[in-house]
């Protein structure tokens, strides 16, 4: 017998022998390793999904932390702003009796940050004309600015019409404590100025919320709303500047 | 079908395709079967260890890389398993009162159907001549594969291989003259 038909009839004989597992077999789903693995890899693909879930907790937590973060912030902002209006009635003449209306009158609005840093500034005039907007003093710290803002009302002219003024100051802050101690502030620096100009000044306190600003909003903005927080007054002022320019 | 074929098959069942794993399992289960009896020698054992082959094939297709030897990858397992269950058998002996229940060494093809070719290479050829006429012959391995699965040197393998074809060779003109 050559190895050629020794190999065919081995082969034969082999295939008389086999069994067929092959329906038994097939039951088995294909690729279904995460299953049916053997317990080292089930152990491994464990520790994997374990340090795949750890990661993706970190992740969240990170993602969770900064957000909570930037959203405190973000609505801590009304919180930190406040609003003080300065009424200046500049007299005409010193003398008694005088009535407001005779005043040359003028707005003077800032708006502070917590730590009395200015946000916002404007002096306008009774016809509601802007004459200063105060970019400049961004950032600064309110008192250091009165004693400039007071000059440059006396160069447009807002105190030409006498030497003695009447001024009315009233603030606006969540807390009422800060709104105080702001109109305090406000008080005290403008009779600094006043004594440095050996002018007469009756500084006093006024429960008016509502200033030529909100008007000047209202004006630019007829969706904005009449009690609107400070926050959303910034806003339309902003909004009203980039178009303006 | 040349190893080519079988590697494509192989990536279709990866893909999951059922008459891809049927081409695969009618291709090897007569190499299989017979390379696991020359490993175990008992028709029963033998079965099982293929059907877990199989499974196991089946399963674990995903690890498999194109490309490799389709035919050794399959019978790694196969040698793997074989393995696994002697050294459990042998295990299990220690525990059994009924020593040599579960003993490996002991062809049952006899209790199956009647094979004379391989009951002749069986009783004349030794254990090593039996794997590697089995494995060239049966399994359609080359002799350099056969000598890595069996941890061999090549010219062994090839030294043994054409003793026990001279063995069975003296053996099958010995019939033939005793049938004259």
């Amino acid at each position: 017998m050559k190895i050629k038909d020794l190999k065919s009839s081995l082969q034969k004989e082999m295939d008389a022998l086999v069994p067929d597992v092959f329906t038994a077999v097939k039951k088995v789903p294909i690729n279904d390793m995460l299953q049916h693995g053997s317990s080292e890899q089930q152990l491994r693909q464990k520790v994997v999904m374990r340090m795949l879930f750890a990661t993706c907790c970190m992740f969240f937590s990170v993602l969770l932390v900064t957000a909570s973060f930037l959203i405190s912030n973000y609505t801590k902002t009304p919180e930190r702003a406040s609003l003080t209006y300065v009424y200046m009635y500049v007299a005409p003449a010193v003398g008694e009796n005088i009535e407001p209306e005779d005043y040359n009158q003028f707005e003077l609005n800032i708006i502070v940050n917590l730590d009395n840093t200015v946000r916002f500034i404007s002096l306008e005039t009774e016809d509601m004309e802007r004459v200063l907007d105060g970019l400049v003093y961004r950032n600064k710290h309110f008192k250091d600015i009165m004693v400039d803002i007071m000059e440059n009302a006396q160069e447009l002219g807002l105190f030409d019409t006498g030497d003695s003024s009447i001024v009315s100051i009233s603030a606006l802050n969540d807390v009422a404590g800060v709104a105080t101690q702001l109109r305090g502030e406000v008080a005290v620096s403008l009779n600094n100025y006043f004594e440095l100009q050996n002018r007469t000044a009756d500084v006093g306190v006024s429960e008016a919320t509502k200033t030529q600003l909100y008007a000047w909003a209202y004006s630019k903005n007829s969706d904005a709303k009449i009690d609107m927080s400070v926050d959303e007054l910034i806003y339309i002022i902003d909004v009203a500047r980039y178009q303006e320019q | 079908m040349d190893r080519t074929e079988l590697d494509y098959q192989m990536v279709l069942l990866q893909r999951g395709d059922e008459s891809a794993f049927e081409v695969i399992y009618n291709e090897t289960k007569r190499g299989l079967f017979s390379f696991i009896l020359s490993y175990c020698k008992n028709y029963h054992t033998a079965e099982d260890i293929m059907q877990n082959t199989y499974i196991k094939l089946r399963m674990s297709v995903q690890s498999y890389s194109p490309g490799t030897n389709a035919l050794a990858w399959i019978f790694t397992i196969a040698k793997n398993l074989t393995l696994n269950e002697m050294a459990k058998r042998k295990r299990e002996i220690y525990s059994d009162f009924e020593q040599g229940a579960y003993e490996f060494g002991e062809y049952t093809i006899d209790d199956k159907m009647s094979s004379p070719l391989l009951k002749m290479v069986q009783e004349n050829l030794n254990e090593t001549e039996q794997q590697i006429i089995l494995l060239y012959l049966v399994s359609g391995f080359k002799h350099r594969e056969i000598a890595d699965m069996l941890d061999k040197p090549l010219g062994t393998v090839l030294w043994t291989y054409r003793n026990a074809i001279s063995k069975l060779r003296k053996v099958m003109e010995k019939e033939n003259k005793d049938e004259d």
